[in-house]
């Protein structure tokens, strides 16, 4: 049975279904936020919030819409509004939160190896769009024309900011990497 | 007009047709700043690929669950039960009927055990039945726990257990149900339910538990599932060579 199919079984009030979803996409959303913010506690809360939502919103799912772009659709949101409650409680911005992520960093040392760690490292240096943009393409290895859906651009956009985005993080990679 | 970042990108994805490759080899060759452009973003993607998967905590699952059977619980009275929701009862329904049923029954007629003992149902063990229809997959990990405290098994408590070893979306659950089938290698149904699990399973660490628990069997009709796994090109490679184990464990039996 296809996600669409599950998702339309979930929107008809076969709720329980969604433990199937949940049991397939549960660890490859907790990456695309854990990869973006490199903070285990909080990408298990927002990989939590994409699943309420998605069961709460369940009567917006269309079935002529690729599952996973409306789940990572939702997953961008979920962690917009998360940033933004979060940069109004402490109006530091971006330097508040990566501090966050640097107390982090500290308990990941023993765990991760070097060079993993300097490619997250750089990957945080990223803006949030590139960061998933390079989460979804390069790791989900989801299609292009469902990314296009989710940033609502065309395929070809997203294969250039991709390239950018590529070639920006292998800029901050080296300089990380010599310092 | 394709731009260039894109040739670059499909070209790593594999995306470009005979004619496309052959065009854009021709440029790398006649331009050493696309190459080295090139090079740059190949390394940063295969970095990429070599990135641990990270596996959240158990509580994400816990917290989901509970979620999900609140969810469930606050459903209006009085609601249209739609056609998936009355199946799902009337399995509920079947599933305790039989158990039911077969207990009444199997008082007389059970399981072939070994050794032709006619083995004797305990009705107070019947509780599993109801647990491996919960939502949440720690309950359900609880029912297949009670049935190893089931100590006559019923052909119907082994077949549940096959059903939840093939069906349950939970690898965790799947991978419990396996392990208890494996405590009832005596009983033919269990060795098969096992056998059929094996084609169908994808999570790897189920599949490595059933291969283990089948191959203790020294049984060689597990010889050609295991070749199968061996010769499956979506099996892993660590999945295969403990399917390879198993035929050395099998085959060192005769």
């Amino acid at each position: 049975m296809t996600d669409e199919a599950i998702m339309e079984r979930v929107r008809a009030g076969e709720t329980h279904m969604m433990s199937r979803l949940f049991e397939k996409h549960q660890i490859p959303l907790y990456n695309f936020f854990f990869y973006s913010n490199r903070d285990r506690s909080l990408s298990e809360d927002l990989t939590q919030l994409v699943f309420e939502r998605m069961l709460k919103y369940r009567s917006s799912f269309e079935s002529n819409v690729n599952f996973k772009s409306w789940m990572y659709r939702i997953a961008r949101n979920v962690s917009n509004d998360h940033w933004k409650k979060a940069n109004s409680r402490r109006t530091e911005s971006i330097d508040g939160r990566e501090d966050y992520v640097r107390g982090d960093c500290e308990h990941r040392k023993l765990e991760a190896k070097e060079k993993w760690s300097i490619l997250e490292r750089s990957m945080n240096a990223l803006d949030p769009e590139t960061k998933e943009l390079i989460m979804l393409t390069r790791i989900e290895k989801m299609k292009y024309t469902e990314v296009a859906q989710i940033f609502g651009v065309t395929e070809g956009v997203i294969k250039v900011r991709v390239h950018r985005g590529l070639k920006k993080l292998k800029h901050i990679y080296d300089m990380n990497y010599e310092s | 007009m394709r731009q260039k970042e894109e040739w670059i990108i499909d070209y790593l994805d594999g995306n470009l047709d005979e004619m496309e490759l052959l065009v854009f080899k021709e440029k790398l060759s006649a331009d050493p700043e696309l190459m080295l452009e090139l090079q740059q973003i190949q390394d940063m993607d295969e970095a990429l690929a070599e990135l641990p998967i990270q596996r959240p905590s158990q509580a994400v699952s816990d917290t989901f669950y509970k979620f999900l059977e609140n969810e469930n619980s606050v459903k209006p009275k009085g609601k249209v039960v739609s056609l998936g929701q009355w199946k799902n009862i009337g399995i509920a329904a079947s599933i305790l009927i039989c158990g039911i049923c077969i207990g009444f029954f199997n008082q007389e007629s059970n399981v072939n055990a070994p050794g032709g003992t006619p083995v004797k149902v305990d009705s107070n063990n019947l509780s599993y039945v109801n647990l491996l229809e919960e939502s949440s997959p720690m309950k359900r990990i609880k029912g297949i726990h009670e049935t190893n405290k089931v100590s006559n098994p019923t052909l119907s408590m082994i077949q549940l257990l096959g059903k939840t070893l093939k069906e349950d979306p939970s690898s965790n659950v799947r991978l419990a149900a396996a392990k208890a089938l494996g405590n009832q290698l005596d009983y033919e149904e269990a060795r098969i339910c096992l056998v059929e699990a094996l084609a169908s399973e994808e999570d790897p660490s189920v599949k490595i538990e059933i291969i283990n628990i089948l191959s203790l069997t020294r049984d060689r009709r597990v010889i050609d599932p295991l070749n199968k796994v061996i010769e499956n090109d979506n099996d892993m490679k660590f999945v295969k060579d403990e399917a390879q184990k198993g035929l050395l464990l099998i085959n060192n039996a005769y």
